[in-house]
Parts: C-alpha cells; structure tokens; sequence
C-alpha cells in the first residue's frame, strides 16, 4: 500500500477542495476509502467503528485541508490523520469501558456476570481459524499503542519504516524498535503451548 | 551464546529482508547450525504471517453509498458551526480560559522537553541495537 509520488491531478483535486469544491472532496474521498477503512480497520477491529473512525477522519480532512501544504504525501498525511481519529476512538472505548467495569448485582444483591452479545461469534468460520484469530486480537490488544500502531501499519497495512515514521511522528530507528518489541511480544505469547 | 544474541536481534530484519548483505550472509551461516535461532527465526515469521493473513473487508457499493450520505450529513453539520467566533466569545467572557491555556502550554513545553529526553534514540542505529541487545540479554536472564 505504499503511496507513491502525489500527481499533478491529485495536486488539482487538492487545491480544489481547497476552495471548498465538494465534488472534489467527494472524489477525494472515493480514491482514498479503502486503504482508510483498511488503516481504521486493522486499528479498531470491526468494520461498523471503522466506519465512523473513516468518516471523521474525512471530516477532519476537508476541516483542515488548508493546512495541508504537500510535504509529504497525501496520502501519508491522510493516514496520519486516519490513525489518530482511531486511537482517539480506542483511547474513549477503554474510558468506557472503565466506567462500566463495575459489578452488576441481581434482585438479591448477588453479583451476577454482564450479558453482552460476544461479537468474536462467527459461525462461518471455523472454531480453529477463530480462535487463532482472537488469540492475535487479544495480544495485540495488550500491546502499548505505539507498539501495536507501529506493527499494524507495517504487516497488515503494508507500509514502509519511512511512511510509518511520518504518521506516528517519530524517527525511523524509534519505529524499528517498536516494531521489533511488538513482535517480541507477540512471538512470546503465540509460541505458548494451547 | 554471544553469537546467537547478536543474530537473534537481526532475526526480523532477515525475516523482512532488510538486512545489509554482509549481515544476511552472517545470519544464513548462523542459522545452518543452530537450531534455537532456526526456531526463533520461525516463530517470527509465524507471528508476521498469522497478524497479517487477516484480511481487511471490502464492502459493498451499498456500504459506500451509505457512507457517502452519512459523511455529507456529518460534514454539513459540523461546517455550519461557528467555532471561531464560538471560541472568541468564550474567550472575551471568560479570562480563565486564557490563564488555563497558558498553563497548559507550559506544561506541554514542560512535556515535550521531558520527552525528548527520554526518547532520544535519534537516528543512531548503534543505540537502536543496544536497545535491542540488552532486551535480548534480559530475556536470556528469564530464561
């Protein structure tokens, strides 16, 4: 998924949004949704948040275009923003979730367990498959942040130690390391005996 | 030993070949004797495999449409806000919010200098692999 030279045409589709043309937006938008549902995706891990992690992403876009002078690439910049809309969104979920971490008593004061719908449920897929899968989920669920960033944007989104530098804003050595933990980390848990 | 911690820190980097040539061939003779690194050198590339064999979804076309007019919405919305001249009223009324965002950009300074000593790797590839090398070494210690 690298990104590759911004063209001439990009360059025009840009500066016309710019000047608040929403066709341009909207064909912005339409080149750029699918690596941006793949980012926010891979970062968030279900499709109906990716989706609203997408679309204020895009709001943040058109909202802050103007301070988009092409240093780097729009892509990249897009990413950028992409990656910070979906740890915002992370960072509340888990706010959330401490909130409602509390025991729920029953009618006699006894504590009885949350009953929430098990989203890991895919009958589809096999119990194997599936469990292979949620055993990634959760290790990398107890990564740090920019652990776990750095590794998702480099083997499941694809890019480069340079591109991964620019979105998380830190040097290329700072991202290696990170990604070398993460995989570290992973390595540890996943060669354990089931 | 010594040998194999210094191959086992260039194990990812061999696994996603972006080892420097001496060093690939350095880390292939290690590997052909011994085992442990064989092994690691696997369990690394099991690790990369399993993380990205995962595929993104790609909706439908019904999925974007609803997500064009969704966006349109939101972006509509959220455009005809005034948020400057929000933030100046709020701000002539209210001289806190002024003291409030001095503070905080003092102690972001405070932050940013705090972090930067900490995080000062830099481009020094030679303190990424100390990083690396002593990280290994403690996990030999676990063991």
């Amino acid at each position: 998924m690298s990104a590759g030279r911004m063209t001439d045409a990009e360059k025009t589709l840009i500066e016309s949004v710019k000047r608040g043309d929403r066709r341009s937006f909207d064909t912005l938008v339409h080149i750029h949704r699918q690596e941006g549902l793949n980012v926010a995706y891979n970062l968030v891990g279900n499709l109906e948040d990716a989706k609203d992690v997408l679309q204020e992403a895009f709001i943040k876009v058109y909202l802050n275009i103007r301070n988009f002078h092409g240093e780097s690439q729009f892509a990249t910049w897009f990413y950028r923003i992409v990656t910070n809309s979906a740890l915002n969104f992370l960072r509340k979920r888990k706010r959330s979730q401490h909130i409602f971490n509390g025991p729920i008593l029953d009618k006699e004061g006894e504590e009885k367990p949350l009953e929430v719908a098990d989203e890991r449920y895919q009958p589809r897929k096999t119990a194997m498959a599936n469990e292979v899968n949620n055993m990634i989920e959760d290790s990398l669920g107890k990564l740090s942040e920019k652990q776990k960033t750095c590794f998702i944007l480099k083997h499941k989104n694809g890019l480069s130690i340079e591109e991964i530098s620019h979105i998380v804003k830190c040097n290329p050595s700072t991202v290696k390391v990170h990604i070398f933990r993460a995989v570290n980390n992973l390595r540890k848990v996943l060669s354990r005996p089931i | 030993m010594l040998k194999c911690l210094f191959i086992k820190r260039k194990l990812y980097d061999y696994s996603d070949n972006t080892l420097s040539d001496i060093d690939t061939i350095k880390v292939k003779r290690h590997l052909e004797i011994c085992s442990g690194c064989r092994v690691r050198l696997e369990e690394i590339k099991n690790v990369i495999n399993l993380a990205s064999a995962k595929e993104p979804p790609r909706p439908s076309e019904d999925f974007w449409r609803n997500f064009n007019i969704d966006l349109n919405r939101k972006l509509d919305r959220r455009a005809a806000r005034p948020i400057r001249i929000e933030l100046g009223f709020r701000y002539r009324l209210r001289p806190v919010f002024a003291y409030a965002m001095i503070i905080i950009f003092f102690i972001g300074i405070g932050g940013y200098f705090f972090k930067k000593g900490h995080n000062s790797l830099g481009q020094n590839r030679y303190l990424v692999e100390e990083v690396m090398a002593l990280e290994d070494i403690g996990e030999e210690i676990d063991v």
